[in-house]
């Protein structure tokens, strides 16, 4: 029974992660997830702080980090992951100084930063997938690089990983968020995302079944049968010269041509599949 | 003006971290790693003490992060009064060498542990082979939750401060008895309300199995055998047939621990999951068998 839940809600994770994982690796910021888990978790903190209900104060700080966020141009001369990283540490510290203040307040907070792929249930699974559903339809279509377009991007993407962090740990969230669009990276840019959902699924399947024949931390070692299975694919499309053809940005007497098109991601522009 | 700042800001904060612990009174103070163990000092101390305590209720002490206040704390320590077994070992060695305070050094007389009146408890009663794979006696802690622990480790207590205090050592010695009294005639009490109201039992971690030896009640299992390691799905699912198996009805959850495995367990196997604390509010004798009635209540109105 527990097995079933575990394999299902690693699926979940491995359709909704890796084509998002896409867009944070060609956005350059992978520290989001982490940051807006952590703000989510230090909002919770101070919900307990202030009595009143962590999920409502985790949802108000979220939505604050994801404004803050939608301010930065994506074409900024800023290090997006050094901003990215900054807010974690200090979501992180605020959390602390309030842990530090209340008594019983680490485990809830520990348990809303690392929950468990073992604590889910039918309801968790059902839920996990309707955020999922929820983010990807607001994060996944093109969007400007304006405060609205970037706005649903960061709003989408919390909605997915907040929850999924809360319900399976960092661990999991993470590795399926980088790792499959790591592997079919190639020559600078995403690969087909038919590529990182099948690695993904299968590492879920693979990876739940080795760590109950072996009676092993799941978690733990879904994330390594991720990594192997990340690490072959990535070596043979590496060694086979797979990949994408960077098409040369048009020149400047060809910009009238994508007048229509100026407002979507830049990254998403310069790909072409080979035939 | 800048060198008669130099000698007046260092004086300033040596008065306020020479007044921040408290106003001096005379009395031994006495610092405690976890509020039963402050109990357990008040108990004996009574009023002749002042009593100190690092950590919280529900804090877990495994993982506390101590903040200056709690080295000024140590300051002026005459005894400091631990657990012991490897419990606050990440994070008091630095503490006391934050304290400067060399009276209460391991090994000197300023230093009592629970480990030098007890040894921890052995593999408890219905524990499997596979479990005992993991089990490692030497470093459960949590001896508080005995309370037959508890009066061993009052009487070394209560033989350190009267050494620290001869003044008022018959005093001590006294209020050994009475909290000696006191567990005597509320254990048979506590033992019976449990024979009636337990089964089995699984619990996350290792934190309650003094408390289950002192009361009889037979250990199914744990939930996460090594501390901080996940369970593998396997071992979940041998849990729930032991549960079916032994007819177990509760899983107590330590306070600080992740609840979520523990309800999905529970949910899985058709039981009720609890969390049971580790220490409760109370002053001195009444705080510490406080503490047992609650848990013993808890249980048994989780147990109908």
């Amino acid at each position: 029974m527990i097995l079933v839940t575990v394999l299902i809600a690693t699926l979940v994770i491995a359709i909704s992660l890796p084509v998002l994982g896409q867009r944070v690796l060609e956005r350059r910021i992978v520290f989001v997830d982490l940051a807006l888990a952590q703000v989510a978790a230090t909002g919770y903190a101070l919900g307990m702080a202030l009595e009143i209900p962590g999920v409502f104060a985790a949802a108000a700080t979220t939505a604050i980090a994801v404004l803050f966020m939608a301010f930065m141009d994506e074409e900024t001369p800023l290090p997006k992951e050094a901003v990215m990283g900054g807010v974690y540490v200090f979501a992180a510290s605020v959390g602390m100084v309030l842990l530090s203040l209340l008594p019983y307040g680490e485990g809830q907070l520990m348990g809303l930063l690392f929950g468990s792929v073992l604590g889910i249930g039918w309801q968790g699974i059902a839920e996990l997938a309707l955020f999922s559903a929820a983010g990807l339809a607001l994060a996944l279509p093109k969007h400007a690089n304006s405060f609205s377009g970037r706005l649903r991007f960061y709003a989408g993407l919390s909605l997915i990983i907040v929850p999924a962090i809360y319900a399976i740990g960092v661990l999991l969230v993470f590795a399926y968020l980088v790792m499959p669009a790591l592997s079919v990276w190639r020559r600078g840019h995403n690969g087909p995302a038919w590529e990182a959902l099948t690695l993904a699924i299968l590492a879920s399947v693979a990876g739940t079944f080795i760590a109950d024949f072996l009676d092993l931390p799941p978690s733990a070692t879904v994330v390594l049968t991720l990594a192997g299975i990340a690490v072959i694919t990535g070596t043979y499309i590496h060694f086979n010269n797979l990949g994408p053809e960077v098409i040369e940005e048009n020149s400047e007497g060809d910009d009238s041509q994508n007048d229509d098109e100026s407002d979507a991601s830049p990254v998403d522009d310069r790909i072409k599949t080979n035939a | 003006m800048y060198k008669s700042l130099n000698s007046v800001i260092p004086c300033l904060f040596l008065l306020l971290f020479s007044l921040a612990p408290g106003i001096a009174t005379g009395k031994p103070v006495i610092v405690c790693t976890v509020p039963a163990l402050g109990q357990l000092a008040q108990a004996v101390g009574g009023h002749d003490i002042e009593v100190r305590v690092l950590t919280g209720i529900g804090q877990d002490p495994n993982v506390f992060s101590p903040r200056p206040g709690h080295a000024r704390a140590l300051n002026d320590a005459n005894l400091l009064f631990t657990v012991g077994f490897g419990l606050e070992s990440g994070w008091l060695p630095s503490l006391i060498r934050l304290s400067r305070n060399k009276k209460i050094v391991p090994g000197s007389d300023g230093y009592l542990s629970g480990s030098h009146a007890i040894e921890a408890v052995g593999v408890p009663r219905g524990i499997s082979s596979a479990q005992m794979r993991n089990w490692s006696p030497d470093k459960n802690p949590y001896w508080w939750l005995d309370p037959e622990m508890g009066l061993k480790v009052a009487k070394i207590l209560a033989i350190r401060l009267s050494e620290l205090d001869t003044v008022n050592a018959a005093r001590y010695m006294q209020r050994l008895i009475e909290l000696e009294h006191a567990i005597n005639e509320a254990l048979p009490r506590w033992r019976d309300y449990m024979q009636i109201h337990t089964s089995p039992v699984i619990t996350y971690h290792n934190t309650y199995v003094y408390f289950m030896k002192a009361m009889n009640i037979e250990l199914a299992g744990f939930i996460e055998p090594k501390a901080g390691i996940e369970p593998s799905t396997r071992h979940l699912g041998e849990l729930i047939k032991t549960i079916h198996e032994k007819q177990v009805e509760l899983i107590w959850v330590e306070p600080y621990n992740n609840r979520a495995i523990a309800k999905r367990l529970a949910d899985a196997a058709g039981i009720k999951m609890m969390v049971l604390p580790d220490a409760v509010e109370g002053i001195g004798l009444e705080g510490y068998i406080h503490m047992f009635d609650i848990m013993i209540e808890r249980i048994a109105r989780w147990s109908q």
